[in-house]
């Protein structure tokens, strides 16, 4: 037998790699006792653990059934002390201290019983250290050394467990079931960390065995979020790029670039090799958790198909031909110069994306504005959040969600609306998920009944399974009711909020139209369950709102946000924990790139153009005169392409050819350009449409920061060297100055400087800050030099709380004989957005297509079966998909992700949009469906997308 | 620019919009915010021929709108 020791204490299990493990939780008690552990007076908040206690104090106490992510168990027997006064050993991992409490972690008796603990276990365990994937990341290697066992009196040859099968189902990770010791640790962690409760102890004493349910990891209900690997002492549960490649030797801290959670992570590599992605404990967001994207899904970034050289090419029908970067980027601003010699300043823009660091989109905002010079860029966000920002800023006076996630660990009534945490921002969704197995309450607004309305150990007290496009209607009526009822807080409102507006809006929601009974026919839910949800938000302790695209991909998008922040100055919900109005930000830099100036009408930090005084601050910094107008939006570049006076577009990390409304038109006016420059990692659907083809970095190679959706700025730190050779914010200043206007920094450092000089709400944000605190959430200046975790605590940004009268108006998007259903979409957990990233991972195993969910009375109706073909038709377009049956949709509405190109979801959805800010609206189609006859597209079959993986 | 998409976002906007204030100067305001010059001056343009298909409204703020660029 060999056993490789390597004593540790809570320090890293290799240097430089992991993070220290305390055992158990941090006490957040007040109140600091007095404990002498080993001969040293130490002290420690209340309720913290002996073990605790010691590993803090560096007397770390051996232990395996405990980990400080985990609440305590104690059942390994391991980390027994003694204490003064007390009869027997306590688990120091369950004894909390006591003030005055004499501990002792090391004496004779001790040892002995550890090292018969210890012994036992090795009895039952396979005895090949030296070739185990854990080698040198293995607990129960460490504390065998630790304990100092060095004989097995047992033997090893009566019954054991050493020829359990393993499975392999996973494609991200084996488990490994002779290897396991039954600590429980993985089970907790699903139950405690992620709330899937996919994992049980199933048997009994001997036979007591970690089950996933059903066959195997891949059939069970685990959603891959990585939480029991991450949690298992031993080589049990073992990444299978670490069985591959090898133990990692270097660590580097960055963010996730998937949704707007933004969790940070621990980057391990070996050299340079990436080996693993590892959720930080100090991660501000997420807290030590992940889900299976960010945790698993960066295959993507060395993929084959990605594009590393620059190309070029004359017409859209022509071969593409690779060339130097000085090539590139001649030949992009020589036609760009040439289209506005010919067409005017006004014929060219850009639009900046999410997917991009802080310091990209700012200078891709900073190049249109004084290169191109004019204000013509737009930002991917214009087709997801933009009436976030129009109705926070309008009633709050901020353009971004109140809150930080951990908020929520405070909120007693959630009132989720359009959104699908668990499946769209999963880590946010298992700390909500933490939250209501507390007791909070949840009220579920949606067309679509999510898991979170019922699953394991959660149930919502209402789902409003409102009519697609009726949002406002409800959100009315759930006011009327706190109104009329006299169920308002009236002393927050008269001390923070305008008191005339507010009397305006009182008249108006108490109107008889806004009241339940007539929501009830426009909205299909019934008026006594709208009553009884708004009492319950409104008397049910601290409100939360948490939302998502279901409230802003509308035609009425801005007016439900401001609904929304109406709602919660109406009940008191907003600046302090557990309340507020919060957007679930789609992709990882929705929020960064609206603070960075990406709108055309706004520079950084949400300043208007038309305000001379802010763009004198910019013409001197950037010594150039800018436009006093507002350029063109995303759908206003596109519409005029098609009438010839918009000829040139800059597309910085983003697939409008797939993810924009009504493909044919986006083709269409792509096609009518004179210049499409892409700069992306793949050749996406819009490339098609290109002419330049600059190839981007992914977040690995990034060097910059993220802003997520609870205003946090995380840095973003390569891990490796930017595989094209550049960096984007180079590749972008090299643009601009070829176009003409001089633009330099030496690292991305400087741009962030940069914007923290002209940007109020950045004004104290620097990399060596972020590198010194983490993260940051803004604003962070001179008033609030450490951030701003929770906003309008003592008053709203804009002075008084603004009531908006929010009359509903139904899109003009409706069922009718034709097309008597309403499609609205969504996304899955296991696939991001357009699936650029997501599809060219082995993600694809658990979503290979999209699919069109349907209820059982609208599938028989046609003759549809369950898995059959269908074609989906809207005015605009045509499309085939397969049918799922389900009750998940009620009988009129059907749903589909859009996550694969040939599922051609945008194929057909209409030109509607925000009335304030031109948002899509994605969310609500008039279709019809029918049995695709047998020329309908080939199928996307699970064998073809794993080949292309 | 497409004038139907123009017609159809203003009428879009002064059904919805419902800030306080008189109605015209509310329509103005966003539009004077939100729009490029060149989609103020096509939708003026539409307006001056056929406003009927325009409420009061939207055509006050057109005026002022107008006004302002003129001067």
């Amino acid at each position: 037998m060999t056993l490789l020791s390597d004593p540790r204490g809570v320090a890293p299990i290799r240097d430089g790699i992991g993070e220290p493990d305390y055992g158990t939780p941090k006490s957040t008690s007040d109140v600091i006792v007095s404990v002498t552990i080993d001969g040293a007076t130490v002290q420690v908040p209340a309720g913290t653990s002996i073990m605790r206690a010691a590993g803090e104090n560096g007397c770390a106490i051996p232990k395996l059934c405990a980990t400080d992510s985990l609440e305590p168990f104690g059942s390994c027997r391991m980390c027994l002390v003694e204490v003064d006064g007390r009869k027997g050993t306590p688990a120091s991992c369950t004894t909390p201290v006591e003030d005055g409490m004499v501990v002792r972690t090391q004496t004779p008796k001790l040892g002995k019983l550890r090292r018969n603990v210890m012994e036992l276990y090795i009895s039952d365990h396979p005895l090949e250290c030296l070739t185990c994937a854990a080698n040198g990341d293995c607990e129960l290697q460490d504390m065998a050394g630790v304990v100092g066992l060095r004989d097995v009196r047992y033997g090893y040859e009566g019954e054991n467990h050493l020829g359990a099968e393993k499975d392999q189902s996973n494609p991200y990770f084996d488990f490994d079931s002779s290897k396991c010791i039954v600590c429980n640790r993985c089970v907790r962690a699903c139950d405690q960390i992620q709330g899937t409760l996919a994992l049980t102890i199933e048997g009994r004493g001997f036979n007591s065995k970690v089950s996933p349910g059903g066959l195997n990891f891949l059939s069970s209900e685990c959603v891959s979020c990585g939480a029991c690997v991450q949690a298992c002492p031993t080589g049990t549960l073992e990444e299978k790029s670490v069985i591959e490649l090898g133990m990692p030797t270097r660590t580097v801290q960055t963010t996730c670039a998937y949704c707007g959670v933004g969790c940070t992570f621990n980057a391990e590599l070996r050299g340079d090799e990436l080996i693993r992605m590892v959720p930080a404990k100090t991660g501000g967001a997420n807290e030590g958790h992940s889900c299976v994207k960010g945790r698993f899904a960066f295959g993507y970034a060395s993929h084959k198909d990605r594009v590393l050289e620059p190309m070029i090419r004359e017409k859209i029908t022509d071969e593409w031909t690779k060339v130097s970067w000085d090539e590139a980027i001649s030949y992009a601003a020589n036609k760009f110069k040439a289209i506005q010699a010919k067409y005017g300043d006004n014929s060219i823009g850009g639009v900046t994306s999410s997917r991009c660091t802080n310091e990209e989109i700012f200078t891709v905002q900073k190049m249109i504005r004084t290169a191109f010079g004019n204000n013509n860029v737009d930002t991917c966000a214009r087709v997801c959040h933009s009436p976030t920002g129009f109705g926070l800023s309008s009633t709050f006076g901020t353009s971004a969600g109140t809150q930080d996630f951990k908020s929520v660990n405070k909120s007693d009534v959630i009132l989720l609306i359009g959104a699908n945490p668990t499946d769209a921002h999963p880590v946010f969704g298992s700390r909500m998920k933490r939250r209501l197995r507390q007791g909070a309450k949840l009220i579920v607004v949606d067309p679509r009944k999510l898991d979170l309305v019922e699953s394991a150990h959660i149930k919502a007290q209402h789902h409003l399974q409102l009519q697609p496009g009726t949002n406002v209607a409800i959100i009315n009526a759930l006011a009327h009711v706190i109104v009329t009822e006299g169920l308002v807080d009236q002393e927050f409102i008269n001390e923070r909020c305008d008191t005339e507006a507010f009397a305006r809006w009182m008249k108006f929601i108490a109107l008889p139209e806004n009241s339940p009974e007539v929501v009830q026919s426009q909205s299909g839910v019934p008026a006594q369950e709208l009553r009884e949800a708004a009492r319950l938000f409104a008397t049910g302790g601290n409100g939360a709102i948490y939302y998502g695209l279901g409230v802003t991909e509308h035609s009425q998008g801005s007016t439900m946000v401001m609904g929304m922040a109406n709602l919660a100055m109406a009940t008191g919900n907003i600046g302090r924990e557990g309340v507020g109005v919060n957007p679930l930000r789609g992709q990882n830099n929705v929020q960064g790139s609206c603070d960075m100036g990406s709108f055309p009408h706004e520079l950084s930090g949400y300043r208007h153009v038309s305000d001379d005084a802010v763009r004198e601050q910019f013409e001197t910094l950037w010594d150039v005169k800018l436009l006093p107008d507002p350029g063109m939006r995303i759908p206003n570049m596109l519409d005029n392409a098609l009438s010839g006076e918009f000829r040139g577009m800059f597309v910085h990390g983003e697939d409008i050819a797939q993810s924009d409304p009504n493909t044919k038109h986006v083709m269409a006016a792509l096609e009518a350009m004179d210049l499409v420059v892409v700069q992306d990692l793949f050749i996406n659907e819009t490339a098609n449409f290109a002419h330049v083809f600059l190839p981007g970095t992914s977040f690995l190679e990034k060097d910059g920061t993220f802003t997520n959706a609870e205003r946090r700025i995380n840095r973003v730190r390569p891990v490796m060297a930017p595989k094209n050779g550049k960096q984007e914010w180079q590749i972008i200043s090299e643009l601009a100055t070829a176009m003409g206007y001089p633009m330099h920094y030496d690292n991305a450092a400087q741009i962030m400087d940069e914007i923290a000089s002209i940007t109020p709400t950045f004004a104290n944000v620097s990399f060596e800050l972020l590198d010194r605190v983490g993260s940051l959430q803004w604003p962070v200046n001179a008033a609030a030099p450490a951030g701003t975790p929770i906003m309008h605590v003592d008053g709203f940004v804009r002075g008084k709380g603004l009531f908006i009268e929010t009359p509903f108006v139904p899109t003009e998007e409706r069922a009718n004989r034709k097309f008597p259903l309403l499609l609205t979409t969504g996304r899955i957990l296991s696939q991001y957005n357009v699936g650029a990233q997501t599809r060219r991972t082995a993600n694809s195993i658990w979503h290979h297509e999209d699919v069109l969910e349907l209820h059982e009375s609208d599938a028989q109706m046609r003759g549809i079966k369950d898995g059959q073909k269908i074609s989906i038709s809207s005015r605009i377009g045509e499309t085939t998909m397969r049918a799922k049956i389900t009750d998940r949709v009620p009988a009129g509405v059907v749903y589909t992700t859009f996550h694969y190109p040939v599922s051609g979801a945008n194929v057909i959805t209409t030109e509607y949009s925000d009335w304030a800010t031109n948002c899509p609206e994605y969310k609500v189609t008039a279709v019809e469906i029918r049995p695709a006859d047998s020329s309908a597209d080939a199928d996307n079959s699970l064998d073809d997308v794993l080949m292309k993986v | 620019m497409d004038v139907n998409r123009l017609k159809m976002m203003v009428i879009q906007i002064d059904q919805n919009i419902a800030f306080a204030g008189p109605k015209a100067e509310v329509i103005a305001t966003h539009l004077r915010k939100f729009w490029t010059p060149q989609m103020r001056k096509d939708i003026f343009q539409e307006i001056e021929k056929n406003p009927a298909d325009f409420s009061q409204d939207v055509q006050a703020a057109l005026k002022l709108l107008h006004g302002e660029a003129k001067a």
